[in-house]
């Protein structure tokens, strides 16, 4: 375990020292500017529109950062050959790769708690009201970003940068949008087609019950139950991501 | 000790090329406390086996032993070995003295320990000032220092050294050779690749060479120079008369009354006296030998 936190806390000052972190708040700038302008723009609740404006841009910037620079965590010390100077010492390639991914996935959230906060600041200013269910917004943005990060360090271990990239956005539209197909029964005859959207949906995170935001603005209320099986039913998926990248690493020929 | 038995290796470009044989069925071992030099032209096999002595990538077949001083495993021997690889790319945005640190602390090294360490070997490899840089402000040069600073830092018994000297300018080239046969004289085993032989022939006691993955020779640097020996030796003399030399063959005369003349080793305490006896001096012996170099890369087919 002292091996993997080494590695994930070079790998989280590598990152904060990238320009990473300048980007990230610059973003949080350029969110509450845009949230603002939306909110003074729109008619009816602008706290409400800040919101969705705040959270919907911290989701994508977070889940973009999660792959583009998620897929090069391994793959360019593979390149580099920097990954030769760490592995000719005492520490395993699955422990380099969960202290990898570790360190990746401190860095997503430490940009979920700048992001956040600039939204929920800005709605509270505008006169919306602190609910708990921010917090799970906020919670399960991280854990979507995580997903979508052991999807592509995982991918990138077997194929190239680009195709991890496609990949792993394949994945994530595949595992948003398949619940709500079924849902629809809209190819109930067409068994075929059924059963892959079902084996898609199995196999696959769900990324829309991740999504609180509709919940946030407009309902603002869901069972804690829900909110714990939506959890465990994500960290099921991060361990069994987990478990085929160490797999993956520990098989993998590093020519 | 390090022992490759009868290892061979394939790569296949993509999947639809044919395999290329990278090593074919090498053997070689690398005795404890020997400066062993494994010599090689550009694609001959060394980096890959590094490789696989290194557990990165596996042999389609063949064995990798190493000694039981190291324990009788890879997790043992790893404990042990300080590597650095060729053309070592290190994260760019930590400074040299975070990087060394990083590297010390995954071999559990204690804060103190690794402190005394680095300042010790980053003096001592002329590093010292450049530590607080971040690493993508360092020249060629600083990186291999570094690099091998971090190798040095758990104070290791066994190197493997991967091109060390590449992309050093001569000073810094001479300082790692240096660091290099001081390390062996304390006891260090060290097997350093290169692709020049002239700071193989400088300073190994023993050497390897690969030729388009295979084995061409193994053993001691000094027998494989005698063994190729011409037994010759160029004697340049002055003398005013050469008619007493004309026995031992042609002489080719020089400028002012100097002269040279190839002979026999044989013959050498002869001609000294007869140079004596007439009057001539002895201005230079010089045995013929072949560099290194020649043998390996002029007629590399055939010198085992």
């Amino acid at each position: 375990m002292k091996k993997i936190l080494i590695v994930s806390q070079y790998t989280f000052n590598e990152a904060i020292k990238s320009k990473l972190l300048f980007n990230i708040i610059f973003l949080g700038f350029a969110l509450v500017l845009a949230s603002y302008i939306a909110a003074e723009l729109s008619y009816g609740s602008p706290e409400k529109i800040a919101l969705d404006i705040g959270v919907g841009l911290t989701s994508i910037a977070v889940k973009f950062i999660a792959v583009f620079y998620g897929v090069s965590i391994i793959q360019n010390e593979i390149e580099n050959r920097s990954i030769y100077l760490i592995l000719s010492r005492p520490i395993s390639k699955v422990q380099y790769f969960l202290g990898r991914t570790l360190g990746m996935s401190m860095m997503l959230f430490l940009n979920v708690t700048i992001l956040g906060p600039f939204s929920i600041i800005l709605f509270l200013i505008l006169g919306g009201s602190l609910d708990p269910l921010m917090f799970w917004a906020l919670l399960f943005i991280f854990i979507e970003s995580l997903l979508l990060l052991l999807i592509v360090v995982t991918c990138s271990l077997f194929c190239s940068k680009v195709l991890a990239i496609l990949l792993s956005v394949t994945a994530y539209v595949a595992g948003y949008v398949s619940s709500s197909l079924l849902a629809s029964n809209q190819f109930a005859k067409a068994p075929l087609f059924n059963t892959i959207l079902e084996t898609v949906n199995i196999s696959l995170p769900n990324f829309s019950r991740l999504n609180l935001k509709d919940h946030l603005l407009y309902v603002q209320n869901l069972d804690l139950q829900v909110l714990l099986a939506t959890l465990g039913h994500s960290l099921c998926f991060i361990l069994a991501l987990l478990l085929t990248g160490s797999v993956l690493i520990h098989r993998k020929s590093l020519d | 000790m390090i022992e490759l038995i009868d290892v061979h290796k394939t790569f296949k470009k993509d999947i639809f090329a044919s395999s290329f044989q990278v090593l074919r069925r090498v053997s070689f071992s690398v005795k404890d406390g020997e400066l062993c030099g494994f010599l090689g032209a550009n694609g001959a096999g060394k980096t890959t086996s590094i490789k696989i002595i290194l557990d990165f990538i596996k042999a389609d077949s063949g064995e990798v032993r190493y000694s039981r001083s190291y324990g009788s495993n890879y997790k043992d021997f790893i404990k042990n070995l300080g590597y650095l690889p060729e053309r070592p790319y290190f994260h760019a945005n930590l400074t040299g003295q975070e990087f060394v640190e990083y590297m010390a602390k995954l071999h559990d090294m204690n804060r103190v320990d690794y402190k005394k360490q680095i300042k010790f070997w980053s003096e001592r490899l002329g590093i010292a000032h450049a530590l607080d840089r971040k690493l993508h402000n360092y020249s060629k040069g600083m990186l291999q220092r570094i690099g091998f600073v971090a190798c040095l830092v758990h104070n290791p018994h066994f190197l493997i050294l991967d091109e060390p000297v590449s992309g050093l300018d001569p000073l810094g080239r001479k300082e790692i050779k240096d660091v290099m046969v001081e390390l062996n004289r304390e006891g260090k085993t060290i097997f350093f690749s290169s692709h020049i032989v002239s700071d193989i022939e400088e300073i190994c006691s023993s050497l390897i060479v690969l030729d388009k993955g295979s084995l061409i020779y193994e053993g001691k640097v000094t027998e494989l120079l005698e063994s190729r020996s011409s037994g010759q030796c160029e004697v340049t003399f002055k003398a005013q008369d050469l008619k007493p030399f004309d026995k031992y063959g042609e002489i080719v005369r020089l400028t002012d009354n100097y002269s040279k003349i190839k002979i026999m080793k044989d013959s050498r305490d002869q001609l000294i006296s007869d140079l004596g006896a007439n009057g001539a001096q002895l201005i230079r012996f010089v045995e013929l030998n072949p560099t290194l170099e020649e043998i390996v890369y002029q007629t590399n087919r055939d010198i085992k």
